[in-house]
């Protein structure tokens, strides 16, 4: 059976974002599958105890990971912006990686990996592009957080970003990695729309995430008194809790709450101004970060589930989620999130960041709570993670018949 | 030039087929090259050729010989083949290796290039910080000087602020006594109007047009004063016209527009915008209002003044629009829908420095990311922008737009409408039929997937019900027909044959409750199979495992496609089935109901068999084959279904399976080999060692940690104590309740005491084998146990049921055949032919 190796900028247990979780996910239902799957990632700030030095610059860990085994490696020299690491690439042969298939998850620190891989082992890579990284290190946000919408070959990044020249050997690189994989795949249309209007015109696959359901419960619905709305994600700007937070000040009414689950350093400036905004007003709870395993209990306390993000929103796992445990999503209208989350049917969407359009959105839902049920109603489960898993299944086929 | 004389390709068809028969009456042949039945000769032919070139005695080999100049062609041909390839192959590793030293020679060059250029960046570093050093202790000066100067026009602005206080009341006082002036001013100018002014108007000046004047005149006054009144008064009366001129424009930039304020029946909006109702204004008549320009603004990307600009499916309007009364929204337009608002704010200084006046001019940018959905390669398309100022005053751009779309391929069960697969409709109309009885949790995502089926006729969903429970909600949404049953009524052939005779399509699938379709084309690539052959009477997908599916469940559903040898989608068929080995003959007919197809005539003649407790799929399957039909099996899509299952189940659901395909495949040959115990209490003795044998195996295990977590140490030390050698007894205390308690339960309905066994038991080396082709599972798919140790244990146990029932099968069959079936077989065989 096939060994199909995945590369990924960072893993469990440190990391538990979404392109990781998509990771772990896959990983594990190949494997289901028959499979033999590997994780290789990169670790940023390794415990020196646990790791052993490999070559002078590359740092290496083997552990397992919900059955899953795991390399992880560090490098003394990497740049995070770089898209090819030399130091990681020196260290390939070392790390004795055996597969059949190469598959990024993420090219972030890694990708040279896979290209000494199919340069030298001609083995063929398959890219899932999670987020707009390959073509902009900073999301497609200038330095003002103000959307950007691509790098018109490295020339925008240094007029808008100031960025040094190097970012125009950034983008070949991009460019070369993208040209490179046998396969691209995409979760939406938005994002395979983003690289081919920056001029990155391939044929891409789109394969919309799917969600492991082993750990959903859906409750049943009871009409509750208070409205709960829900925020599950990283604390940072361009999640734009920000927008949520101001828009829910502004309905006073004592029948809502704002539960907001998410993880950021106490220290970081957007968490302690968010805080700020929010502290005067006691129906909001700040509850921090979950472990995988009570979110059937923080998604039954909410009643619809806010994505309030201000950037492009590549096609978010927790709106998913949210859908499979029949929750009611409402969303910025940006992104991959419109091809889902259908205004009025799902869920309710407004037009990022505009503040106002979100009041409007949670005074409707507290005037007329009954919308919640109608919108219930409409919610088609998402995709599983087995459906993804068939058709990368087919896709490593393809490449590598038996 | 060669003379040998090479054979004809005539010869071929006769020399294939005179092989096939030999193989199909050969079982040792099928067991040794399985492959064969599904069409892969080569191995069969390189043994023909050996065969007749004497290299090895056969029976047979004179049967051969007629086409010996054939095989030993066909043979050669693909000995020269195999080596050609291995050739390419050392040549292609070849040239892999010295691509590898070329780019390991590159990689070396480069990171001597990189250590160089990092060195001279470190000098250059160094320098850039001196020099900032140097800039910051320039900086701390400055800065010290900054604070002094800082201090002094804080006291002088305090002082400032003193003295604009008693201006203010002055001007408050200033301000009073003017309005009385302008007020009995204005009575003066009405009267001077009506008596003495026609004579500075030109002629033909209507009254109304006087009133207007006067209107201008009386704003002049309020606005700039009187000085300004006279001055511009003075200026018209010279030209012969009285009329207020508007104030000069500021100088636009090409293709900036101006709007202003103005009614809005008198604005080309679209719908959403004309409905907006301006405010009222100072003056009576809004329309003889003259005011500067309200709205300026521009469109960056894309072009919209000129030919139709090109743009990919997915681009942003941007641009800059200001007021000076403030924007209030930019609405964007695409033929004449709209697209919400466009993101504003964004940072324009280049606007600014063109139009300082404009307090909004620094952050007058707008953007827009315009999405148009797939359809031919170019469109046209109109599209318009609006803007809204803070006092209702609107201005549009507008222009048109050719979207190039981009080759984007949407894989199956996309979420998105895949264009292409839509229009290829697989023809034939399709019903489902779906059996349940207890529906499970997420029986309406089977229902939501089929429901979704894309590439396909309308599809009828049938539900045939069999259980208490109501599922008539279920039939609005999702346009399904529901047929209740009476529990008792339900048989599987029957209750097939049924919702095959209820439908009304073309083809007849049937999916069981508990299955969940994993493409969104599941039904189209079925059909499209179906379509591909008239003789293909049935078609199968594949089943997927849950993410919730343990290891035993996940390995037997690897087993069972190995054991088919099903990789990839095959139309399959045989001439001669009932001389295939029994493995051969379930790989060729095997139609899982778990998602199956068939056409609906075909089905309706042959039908499932009644009366079928299990296998009715497979009975169906080897009856349309001996009838020259052919079965599709597909690999490339599939359903979402597996179990977990107790160990006892596997106990009960294998000793069926046994006993219901010796029956289907006739494998007598193995229940003589395996179930010739000599009683049933020697049997259940041996079953006891085994049980023993492996409680000691997994206590031995978790001691050791599971050998540190290494797969070889674990099952070689299962393997150490399934060997011969006496092991003390455990009463059967399995790992497993439930397992323990269903082999008391045989003990007890056979009335055995279990008595230590002594000497080789080859249960043992049949659990060993079992074992075996867990342990090649699990080392191909997991590098280690860490994680997965007590699942490990649990799969061993489940293994061990599944072993247990196959015995006790295997050993009823002997019974039978043997006309050797006592009361306590029988009654034995009811009880694990129950809860099934």
């Amino acid at each position: 059976m096939m060994k199909v190796l995945f590369l990924v900028h960072q893993f469990f247990p440190k990391s538990y974002m979404g392109t990781e979780r998509f990771t772990l996910d896959l990983a594990k239902q190949a494997q289901r599958m028959g499979y033999n799957p590997r994780v290789l990632t990169y670790d940023r700030s390794p415990d020196r105890k646990q790791f052993e030095k490999l070559t002078d610059n590359v740092l290496v860990r083997h552990y397992r990971y919900a059955g899953i085994p795991v390399t992880a490696v560090h490098s003394r020299i990497a740049d995070a912006i770089e898209i090819f690491d030399h130091s990681v690439a020196t260290a390939v042969d070392m790390l004795k990686l055996d597969c059949d298939i190469v598959h990024i998850s993420h090219p972030m620190w890694v990708a040279s990996v896979a290209r000494a891989l199919k340069q030298v082992r001609g083995i063929p890579v398959v890219m899932t592009l999670t987020d707009s990284w390959l073509l902009c290190p900073r999301g497609l946000l200038d330095l003002g957080c103000r959307l950007c919408n691509g790098p018109e070959a490295g020339a925008r990044c240094i007029r808008c970003c100031r960025f040094s020249s190097k970012i125009k050997s950034r983008y070949e690189d991009a460019k070369t990695l993208f040209d490179m994989a046998d396969e691209v795949v995409v979760a939406s249309r938005f994002v395979a729309n983003l690289f081919i209007q920056n001029g990155w015109n391939r044929k891409t696959r789109i394969v919309p995430h799917g969600i492991d359901y082993s750990n959903v419960q859906v409750a049943e619905c009871h009409e509750r008194s208070r409205l709960t709305l829900g925020f599950i994600g990283s604390i940072a700007w361009h999640k734009g809790l920000h927008v949520l937070v101001k828009a829910f000040r502004k309905v006073p009414d004592d029948d809502l709450r704002l539960r907001i689950h998410g993880s950021e350093s106490e220290s970081s400036d957007y968490y302690r101004e968010v805080l700020a905004l929010a502290r005067p007003d006691s129906r909001i709870s700040f509850l921090g970060p979950f472990q995988i395993d009570r979110l059937p209990d923080v998604m039954r306390d909410i009643s619809a589930l806010v994505i309030p993000s201000t950037y492009y929103e590549p096609y978010p796992l927790v709106m998913l989620i949210s859908l499979a445990y029949n929750v009611p999503v409402i969303a910025s209208n940006i992104g991959g999130i419109p091809e889902v989350i259908r205004d009025g049917i799902n869920g309710l969407t407004f037009e990022p960041g505009n503040v106002d359009d979100l009041v409007r959105v949670i005074r409707q839902l507290a005037d007329r709570p009954q919308i919640l049920q109608m919108l219930r109603s409409n919610i088609t489960a998402p995709r599983r993670t087995e459906e993804e898993a068939l058709d990368y299944d087919n896709i490593y086929r393809n490449l590598k018949p038996a | 030039m060669s003379n040998v004389a090479l054979p004809h390709e005539p010869d071929r068809s006769s020399a294939v087929s005179r092989l096939v028969r030999l193989y199909e009456s050969r079982k040792d042949l099928q067991t040794k090259y399985p492959e064969a039945a599904f069409g892969d000769l080569e191995n069969l032919i390189g043994w023909a050729a050996d065969t007749v070139l004497k290299s090895r005695k056969d029976r047979d080999a004179r049967t051969l010989n007629a086409y010996a100049a054939w095989y030993v062609h066909s043979a050669s041909k693909q000995e020269l083949e195999a080596r050609t390839t291995e050739l390419e192959s050392a040549r292609g590793q070849l040239e892999a290796t010295h691509a590898r030293i070329l780019y390991l020679e590159d990689l070396k060059s480069k990171l001597e290039n990189n250590l160089e250029a990092r060195t001279t960046e470190l000098e250059s570093a160094r320098g850039q910080l001196e020099a900032t050093h140097a800039r910051i202790l320039y900086l701390e000066d400055l800065k010290s000087k900054l604070e002094n100067n800082l201090e002094a026009r804080t006291t002088e602005l305090r002082e400032l602020a003193d003295e604009r206080e008693v201006i203010a009341n002055r001007l408050h006082y200033t301000q009073a006594e003017l309005d009385d002036i302008k007020a009995s001013f204005g009575f003066w100018l009405t009267r001077f109007y009506g008596s003495r002014l026609d004579r500075f108007l030109p002629g033909g000046t209507r009254r109304g047009e006087i009133k207007r004047i006067v209107a201008n005149g009386a704003r002049i006054i309020v606005k700039d004063g009187l000085r300004r009144f006279f001055s511009v008064a003075w200026q018209k009366a010279r030209i012969g016209n009285l009329a207020v001129q508007r104030e000069p424009s500021p100088e636009l930039p090409s293709g900036v527009v101006a709007r202003d304020s103005v009614r809005p029946s008198t604005v080309e909006t679209g719908p959403q915008i004309s409905a907006v109702t301006p405010k009222p204004v100072i003056f009576p008549e809004p329309s003889t209002v003259e005011t500067g320009p309200q709205i300026l603004m521009k469109c960056d990307r894309p072009p919209l003044s000129g030919e139709p600009s090109g743009v990919s499916s997915c681009f942003v309007v941007e641009g800059w629009v200001i007021a000076q009364e403030g924007v209030s929204e930019v609405k964007v337009f695409l033929d004449g829908k709209s697209l919400g608002s466009a993101s504003m704010g964004l940072s324009r200084p280049d606007v600014a420095r063109a139009f300082p006046t404009f307090p909004n001019a620094e952050r007058s940018g707008f953007m827009k990311l315009v999405t148009v959905e797939g359809g031919a390669e170019r469109t046209r398309h109109s599209l318009k922008i609006v803007a809204e100022g803070q006092n209702h005053a609107l201005a549009t751009i507008e222009g048109r737009v050719v979207v190039e779309h981009s080759p984007v391929e949407a894989i199956r069960t996309a979420d998105h409408a895949d264009k292409d697969a839509q229009l290829e409709v697989a023809r034939g109309k399709p019903s489902v039929v779906v059996l349940t009885e207890n529906p499970p949790a997420d029986f309406e995502h089977t229902l939501q997937r089929l429901r979704d089926q894309q590439g396909i006729e309308e599809a009828e969903i049938i539900i045939v019900n069999s259980g208490e429970e109501d599922l008539s909600h279920l039939s609005g949404k999702y346009q399904a027909r529901i047929l209740r049953i009476r529990p008792e009524e339900f048989e599987h052939g029957a209750t097939r044959n049924f919702g095959a005779q209820e439908s009304t399509g073309d083809y007849v699938f049937f999916i069981t409750d508990d299955a969940i379709p994993a493409s969104r084309y599941l039904l189209r690539d079925m059909i499209r199979c179906l379509n591909g052959d008239e003789t293909i009477a049935g078609v199968t997908a594949r089943q997927i495992p849950r993410s919730d599916a343990d290891l035993m469940a996940c390995q037997a559903i690897w087993w069972h496609y190995r054991m088919l040898e099903l990789r990839k989608d095959r139309v399959v068929w045989s001439a001669n089935l009932d001389n295939l080995i029994p493995r051969l003959k379930r790989g060729i007919c095997q139609v899982d109901d778990v998602c199956s197809g068939f056409r609906r005539d075909l089905l309706l003649e042959h039908k499932f068999a009644i009366g079928q407790r299990y296998a009715e799929d497979l009975e169906l399957g080897m009856r349309l084959v001996r009838r020259n039909l052919k079965i599709g099996q597909l690999f490339s899509v599939g359903v979402i279904h597996s179990h977990n299952r107790s160990p006892s189940y596997y106990v009960k659901r294998t000793y069926v399976d046994i006993k219901t395909l010796s029956r289907l495949l006739r494998t007598e040959k193995e229940e003589l080999d395996q179930g010739s115990a000599s009683s049933l209490g020697t049997l259940l003795d041996a079953i006891q060692d085994v049980c023993d044998r492996v409680c000691v195996a997994i206590d031995h295990l978790r001691a050791s940690e599971f050998c540190g977590g290494d797969v070889d140490g674990t099952f070689e030390t299962i393997r150490e104590h399934l060997k011969d050698g006496i092991v003390p007894a455990t009463g059967l205390k399995l790992p497993s309740q439930d397992l323990s308690s269903a082999l008391k339960e045989v003990f007890s309905i056979v009335a055995h005491t279990p008595t230590q066994r002594k000497g080789h038991n080859p249960l043992c080396v049949q659990f060993q084998a079992s074992v075996d082709v867990f342990r090649s599972w699990l080392t191909e798919t997991h590098e280690g146990l860490e994680g997965i140790e007590e699942p490990l244990i649990e799969s061993l146990v489940k293994l061990l049921g599944a072993e247990i029932g196959r015995w006790l099968a295997h050993h009823y069959l002997y019974c039978r055949r043997s006309r050797r079936l006592t009361a306590t077989m029988k009654k034995l065989d009811r009880f694990l032919s129950e809860d099934v």
